[in-house]
């Protein structure tokens, strides 16, 4: 897997984890806590509030601080809800917590309204009293002081009892009294005027506030409250729910990294130990490998200097056995030679053929072994060139004076085509006659009563320039199957023919090599069964030791 | 390896931190209640506690702020332009003159004892200090200023810097700035009064004048309203309950004039006042809503003209002033005094 790819997974991997560590994040106990005391605290400050408007309605308390102070902290604690239930916050929550904002606040106007009157309403009580003592201190001559008690009774009553029938019965004194107000003092008519205001205050706002005071007991936020707490409480219990099912995936998704992760730290374990034991491994081999080599090393030097003291053996053999053959031979050839000349004058015609074949065998072991010599000195690399300039025309003229033995005794006619400009050659002149002269006496050997065309042509091949040698014949030809085997060594195209046409099958091979030597190629055949064959060979003008050190490595 | 587990680690780093709540600042009221242990004269009127719990490093910074006229437009008008400290907390004046001599609606309120009042304004529409604050500052003839101004004038102030990160370890931001003018507000408290000490037990702390006075101050039904531990200031009521207080105003009746009714927009709030303290009335001239009143005589006249129907004799309305004069109380351990301080 490439690194990169890798990253991205990790990356990916990481980010699932934290996502499920995120919903993980649980629902915090302390806040959980605070919710549940803020909900509480509330219901009790509910019914504190209660309690003191009925304790205000009633003249147990003498201040409103302690309802002030209640809904003062009934805001608080509404406030802290607002701020510890943010996370649940949700629509279904949020819009009954609205609701429940909505009903405190209009709880409260109930109760500032119930403040106001509820101390109006007492003033009037109080003063009632007052002010009708006051009337009847001034003046009671013109008003009885018994109506005034009466209008006192009456009203008092109906602020203990709240009697219906007597707001009727109240009315009719006030305007009975108003009846007889008309000889009294403007003070007087004053305070009267006072003790209606009040009475009628006392009337009107004790029913009000009653009715008030009903209202603010049986507003139901208690019942709100209640709500809210369910609804939280189911909230909370989903949650808590939700968050242990993530808890679940979380831990078996660590379990299963942290597997993972202990898998990859032993692989590594492994791979380290197996390292550490290849790396002996290959020291070891390293070690064994050099002593092999070391032992392989003296062994081939051994088996070189071997081969080179075989090969100093050979060449000792091969110039012992060269001189050692070719005295006999010669001895062989001149007295079989002389042996003819005197049978011939003597008359022996019957024996002087057996002599003959003495000689002729003679001559074909002595080229025999000089083949052998030539071929033995390419493969062991020790065939010297002595290159020297000299003109070519020259060179074809000794050639053919040389080989025109041979094509008289076959009866061949030679064609000699030669270019106007030849020029001159720096190369081994002795071997490049020695190939041609083979060529030619191949071609003559293989052709009876023909014709051989013997060309030769200069030519311009890229940086290098080209002798062209061509051989042509009409003779017996060669199977074109076997023209690749024909450079081989002691290789004749049909083994009957060595009977046929005498040889020693190394003539080619040597030519070849040779050419190669001389900085030529492979020499090309063309030929065709009874109709002859053309041998081509090119060879450079100019022979460079490089060349030939070249084309030492071909052999 | 490495590069993959740290990829995980700050992942997971960067989750918890989200998991983190955040807490945000919310005001926390100190406690108004004093030692328990204390005997109190069963009266509707309670004394101040001796001693509020307070940081006194965020007061002092609340002073400093209280002071800084940079909270105005034009630097011009600081809090205590209209809250003179040395003058009960108010500034005599019938209406308060903001920026560029620009004259308010109503008349000053004390700033002492202001925590002990229920709501704040003369309408109650702050329902807490903290909220307060936002008024003048915003209100066109006050201070004519917003929050982003007055930010920008404080952060320039390396003191101002200093103490904030001192004392908040933060920037200099406008929910500190209110913390600390809260703080400053709550100090301004006013104990040990002559009445408090009266309540305490010591009857002696009050001639014998100053206790008739009480006595007609309850028996004419003033304490109906001013009532608790600040002689008013919890509940609202309406001016001219039995009376029409504005029928008798020669001036045409004003959106000010109108009171709760200007919040709650319901017909029975009309004319609806917060209930004033009566804590250091007698520095606090001129009085009501519209600074009509000169004089606490003048005051307690109209007060029971129209609150209760009743025209007091001169004899009634000299208790009644006398015994306000006993509610002045000190304020760092000095007797409230002012320019009007009558004798």
């Amino acid at each position: 897997m490439p690194n990169s790819r890798r990253i991205t997974m990790a990356v990916l991997i990481a980010l699932f984890l934290s996502f499920l560590f995120y919903q993980t994040r649980g629902v915090d106990v302390k806040l959980h806590n605070i919710t549940l005391e803020s909900l509480r605290q509330l219901k009790h400050l509910d019914t504190l509030i209660d309690e003191d408007v009925l304790k205000l309605r009633y003249q147990l308390l003498q201040n409103y601080d302690s309802l002030v102070n209640n809904w003062r902290k009934i805001h608080q604690y509404s406030e802290n809800l607002r701020f510890h239930l943010d996370f649940v916050m949700q629509v279904d929550f949020s819009f009954r917590y609205d609701s429940y904002l909505e009903m405190i606040k209009e709880k409260e106007a109930l109760c500032e309204s119930f403040k106001s009157q509820n101390s109006f309403l007492n003033n009037s009580i109080g003063y009632l009293q007052i002010t009708s003592r006051y009337f009847l201190k001034r003046d009671s001559s013109s008003v009885s002081f018994e109506e005034i008690n009466e209008l006192l009774y009456l009203v008092l009553s109906y602020h203990f009892t709240l009697d219906d029938d007597l707001r009727s019965k109240i009315q009719q004194k006030i305007q009975s009294i108003q009846k007889q107000e008309k000889q009294i003092s403007e003070n007087a008519l004053q305070e009267l005027e006072n003790i209606y205001t009040h009475s009628r205050v006392i009337l009107e706002e004790e029913k009000k506030l009653n009715l008030l005071l009903k209202k603010i007991v049986a507003f139901p936020i208690t019942g709100k409250l209640d709500e809210l707490l369910y609804v939280y409480e189911a909230k909370h219990n989903y949650h808590a729910q939700q968050v242990d099912n993530y808890l679940v995936i979380f831990y078996l998704l660590l379990l299963i990294l942290i597997a993972y992760v202990v898998y990859i730290l032993i692989r590594l374990q492994k791979n380290a130990i197996a390292l550490c034991q290849a790396k002996e491994n290959l020291e070891e081999r390293v070690r064994i490998r050099t002593r092999e080599l070391e032992e392989s090393n003296t062994d081939l030097a051994r088996a070189r200097d071997k081969a080179l003291m075989a090969s100093q053996v050979k060449d000792q053999f091969l110039a012992n056995m060269s001189h050692e053959l070719r005295t006999p031979l010669h001895a062989i050839i001149g007295l079989s030679e002389i042996l003819t000349e005197i049978m011939n004058e003597k008359g022996y015609d019957e024996e002087i053929e057996d002599v003959k074949s003495i000689h002729s065998s003679g001559i074909h072991l002595l080229d025999l072994i000089n083949d052998l010599l030539d071929i033995s000195k390419i493969e062991s690399g020790n065939m010297k060139l002595s290159t020297e300039e000299f003109i070519v025309e020259d060179l074809i003229y000794q050639i053919v004076q040389t080989i025109n033995p041979l094509l008289k005794k076959n009866h061949n006619d030679l064609h000699l085509k030669v270019e106007n400009k030849l020029g001159i050659m720096l190369s081994d002149a002795t071997r490049i006659r020695q190939c041609l002269l083979n060529l030619l006496s191949n071609a003559t050997k293989f052709t009876k009563n023909g014709e051989i065309h013997f060309s030769v042509k200069r030519e311009r091949n890229g940086e290098q320039e080209l002798i062209i040698f061509e051989v042509k014949d009409n003779g017996i030809g060669i199977p074109s199957e076997k023209v690749p085997k024909l450079f081989t060594s002691f290789y004749q195209i049909d083994s009957s023919h060595s009977r046929k046409y005498e040889g020693t099958g190394l003539g080619l091979a040597i030519t070849q090599k040779l050419c190669y030597i001389l900085g030529g190629e492979k020499i090309q055949v063309q030929s065709e069964l009874e109709h002859g064959s053309t041998f081509t060979m090119a060879l450079p003008t100019e022979l460079k030791e490089k060349n030939y050190r070249l084309q030492l490595s071909d052999f | 390896m490495i590069r993959y587990v740290l990829v995980m680690a700050s992942c997971l780093i960067f989750f918890l931190w989200l998991r983190e709540v955040k807490p945000t600042k919310s005001f926390v009221y100190p406690e108004k209640t004093s030692s328990q242990s204390e005997f109190l004269m069963d009266e509707p009127i309670k004394p101040i506690p001796f001693q509020l719990e307070l940081d006194s490093n965020k007061v002092s910074l609340g002073s400093l702020i209280f002071h800084d006229p940079q909270l105005s437009q034009d630097n011009t008008v600081s809090c205590a332009s209209c809250h003179q400290l040395e003058k009960g907390g108010v500034d005599n004046l019938t209406l308060p003159v903001g920026i560029k001599k620009r004259r308010g609606t109503v008349n000053t309120p004390t700033v002492f004892n202001s925590f002990f009042n229920f709501r704040q304004f003369w309408d109650g529409r702050a329902k807490d200090l903290y909220e307060q604050i936002d008024g003048p500052i915003h209100h066109p003839d006050e201070m004519n200023s917003s929050w982003p101004e007055i930010l920008s004038k404080f952060k320039k102030n390396i003191n101002y810097k200093n103490l904030f990160y001192k004392i908040y370890q933060s920037k200099i931001n406008k929910e500190d700035i209110k913390d600390s003018l809260v703080h400053f507000l709550i100090s301004l408290y006013t104990p040990n009064s002559r009445f408090d000490q009266y309540l305490r037990g010591s009857t002696e702390a009050l001639s014998k004048e100053e206790q008739e006075g009480y006595h007609s101050f309850k028996k004419y039904g003033c304490i109906g309203c001013h009532q608790g531990v600040n002689i008013g200031g919890n509940m609202f009521q309406k001016m001219g309950r039995i009376k029409d207080y504005f029928l008798t105003q020669k001036n045409s009746i004003k959106t000010s004039h109108n009171g709760l009714y200007n919040i709650s927009k319901k017909e029975e709030d009309r004319y609806k006042f917060k209930v004033p303290s009566l804590r250091n009335v007698a520095l606090t001239a001129p009085y009501f809503h519209d600074g009509s009143a000169k004089n606490l005589d003048e005051a307690v006249k109209v007060m029971a003209e129209h609150q209760i129907g009743q025209k007091l004799k001169e004899r009634e309305v000299f208790l009644i002033v006398s015994f306000l004069k006993t509610l002045t109380g000190e304020y760092q351990g000095k007797l409230l005094s002012g320019k009007n301080n009558a004798k």
